[in-house]
């Protein structure tokens, strides 16, 4: 047979054949195992390997929400939050063999000690700060390192930018971004948001490079617009402070309120602290004392007696008290005026601030009055939910003695803000406003619950005019070219359960202007040293210049114009001139 | 004819799996332009955060009445120099 015979179809197939089918079935089981493999991996060992897998790439983290900033009403910034670096570790990296630690703590100020002591601490965990809230470039430095497991994590820190002007109020936040005190506190839900978590992907070094889905989507807080007025607040902290210097007193407070709509415009305190400056933080600074220091109001409550008298039906306002010969007996105890006024109407027990007079008039009317009216003003009850906010005292004690003294401001204890807002009564109609942080619509009308016929406020309000007249007590709290009103109050303080001699709480509570009131202004100051100590001397002139500015800063019409001083008809003149 | 509801399955199949794999690509491809996007929304945020600062340090009481007396010699006028004109 030659080589160059073809073959015959049969003699070829027939060993071919079999090999194929040899080689097939090897093929075929080769493929069956691997196919068996996959399965048996994709079942029974999935979890595992997954779990494996993304250990070792794959990582989840917190994203922090953005907290939200706070804004007076002039879109102010009060507060904001910007963003911050921290540097944290995996222990599991970080901790081991890490050549370059000592290099780093170099740069940290932390010592080698302690970065190894929080190790063994962290040791089980996943997660560790090294330091917080740092500035970028040391960050970029540190980062430059390269160090296994060191990572660079984002955070917000909290500025201030109306430093210690508003901070009773606004309050701050913890180290945590959580509030602590103030607005921050109060309104922490809406603010703080939600933190979302992000998978991600990393390197061996543990720098992460991708993100690779969200799942809890992050939620930054809200921003607030408040009540507040910043201008106002500015000016009644300078204010506050130089009259307690002046004064040689130790602390004190200011509150506007916003008259129909029961806005709080303004709450200020002295001492003060500064919310950006952690080492200003000491317990007696950062008192929020407009809340919560209640004091023993005295005289100011003096025309809610008055009004009382007058809705009674039995007195009006030229009805005569004998108030001769200054001084008044029950049992032991003794009340008393600083001099004889006499014979004088209810409208004069209000301008001498006539404390027998007050209790006389009280001591003729049941008890029972005189304590729901106060009850109906909202003393002894909280104003708002500000944090620390005391709800003052007010206690039933119908002995005569504590009748009497109730009627002109002893026997109970009011805030400042408590105080304010039971004036509102007299800034409206009759109506008691409640007190919002929220800002209302320039219309906005309040709806509160009505103490007083809008007669008797008509006859109060006048009565609170002339007190800032030299014919009373508060002359100091005038101003040019608006009619203003108020009440003085000047009380002793209790010292170890005793009223001491000569130590007092200044007050003044006033509305403006008179005709059409827009806003009611509160100064209590607390233990003036120096000569004077009067409401009327200490208080009364913080008023008249916070309420001054106050009436320019909210275009008020003028109510109280001095004819005489108009202008002189050149001024016009000049003015026509113009025009044409 | 019979194997025809097997090939309409397998067919199925296949655009089905298919699919998946593109939304899972897009889904990706969408994720990391979110991430871009949150990036940037965060960048803003803070550059506005640190503007409203500056303008509100600017802008103190105590910052302007300085100004305002100091450098540009202003001063509130005395009343007795005011005069209210009322628009009726």
């Amino acid at each position: 047979m030659g080589l160059g015979m073809p073959m015959t179809e049969s003699a070829v197939n027939r060993p071919s054949l079999w090999r194929q089918a040899v080689l097939l079935g090897l093929v075929a089981v080769w493929f069956f195992a691997l196919g068996w493999e996959v399965v048996r991996l994709q079942t029974e060992q999935h979890d595992y390997l997954q779990s494996q897998g993304d250990k070792r790439y794959l990582r989840e983290i917190e994203v922090m929400p953005e907290r939200g900033a706070i804004f007076d009403r002039n879109d102010q910034v009060l507060t904001v939050s910007t963003p911050v670096k921290s540097l944290v570790a995996d222990p599991h990296l970080f901790c081991v063999k890490n050549e370059k630690m000592a290099e780093m703590s170099l740069l940290l100020d932390i010592s080698v000690e302690n970065l190894k002591s929080r190790c063994e601490k962290y040791a089980k965990s996943e997660f560790m700060y090294i330091k917080r809230r740092l500035a970028p470039a040391l960050v970029d430095q540190v980062m430059g390192l390269e160090i296994r497991g060191l990572e660079v994590r984002k955070e917000y820190k909290r500025y201030y930018p109306g430093g210690v002007v508003s901070a009773h109020l606004v309050g701050f936040t913890d180290v945590d971004n959580l509030g602590q005190e103030g607005l921050e506190r109060l309104f922490d839900k809406e603010l703080k948001g939600k933190g979302g978590r992000t998978r991600v992907l990393k390197t061996m070094t543990g720098q992460h490079v991708e993100s690779v889905e969200s799942i809890q989507q992050v939620v930054h807080g809200k921003n607030l617009v408040v009540s507040i007025d910043q201008r106002v607040q500015s000016l009644a902290s300078e204010y506050l402070k130089d009259a307690i210097k002046a004064a040689n007193a130790v602390s004190g407070s200011i509150v506007v309120l916003s008259v129909p709509s029961g806005e709080l415009l303004t709450m200020a305190n002295f001492p003060q602290f500064n919310p950006n400056d952690r080492s200003t933080f000491k317990q007696n600074n950062m008192r929020n004392r407009a809340v919560t220091h209640p004091f023993e109001p005295g005289s100011t409550v003096k025309p809610f007696t008055i009004a009382m008298a007058l809705e009674s039906g039995e007195m009006d306002i030229e009805t005569k008290v004998e108030t001769s010969p200054g001084r008044f007996k029950i049992g032991k105890y003794s009340i008393s005026d600083t001099r004889d006024y006499g014979n004088i109407t209810l409208f004069d027990v209000v301008v001498h601030s006539s404390n027998v007079g007050s209790a006389k008039v009280a001591l003729s009317l049941p008890y029972e009055s005189l304590y729901d009216t106060f009850t109906d003003l909202g003393f002894g009850v909280g104003v708002m939910d500000l944090p620390g906010e005391s709800s003052g005292s007010l206690e039933k004690r119908p002995r005569t003695i504590e009748h009497a003294t109730l009627s002109y401001g002893y026997g109970l204890a009011a805030t400042p803000l408590q105080l304010a807002r039971a004036y509102t009564a007299f800034a409206t109609d009759g109506i008691l406003l409640p007190i919002t942080l929220e800002k209302q619509q320039e219309d906005f009308v309040a709806k509160g619950e009505r103490v007083f016929e809008a007669e008797t406020v008509f006859n109060i309000r006048s009565m609170l005019e002339q007190v800032a007249t030299a014919k009373g007590t508060a002359e100091k709290a005038q101003i040019p070219r608006y009619r203003v009103g108020g009440k003085t109050g000047t009380t002793h303080k209790v010292i170890n359960k005793e009223y001491a001699k000569d130590r007092y709480i200044s007050s003044f509570v006033g509305i403006a202007p008179i005709s059409d009131p827009r806003f009611v202004v509160a100064v209590v100051i607390d233990d003036p040293r120096g000569d004077v100590y009067y409401g009327g001397d200490v208080a009364a002139p913080v008023f008249a210049n916070i309420t001054q500015d106050l009436l320019r800063l909210y275009n008020v019409k003028p109510d109280g114009i001095d004819i005489s001083r108009e202008p002189p008809a050149a001024v016009f003149s000049a003015k026509e001139e113009n025009k044409t | 004819m019979q194997s025809m509801p097997v090939f309409l399955l397998l067919f199925l199949i296949l655009v089905s799996a298919y699919s998946v794999v593109t939304v899972r690509h897009e889904n990706r491809l969408a994720f990391v332009r979110l991430q871009g996007l949150e990036e940037k929304r965060s960048h803003l945020q803070s550059e506005w955060g640190r503007l409203m600062l500056e303008r509100a340090t600017w802008s103190t009481q105590h910052n302007l009445a300085e100004d305002a007396e100091k450098r540009l010699g202003m001063s509130p006028p005395p009343y007795n120099r005011v005069f209210t004109v009322d628009r009726g």
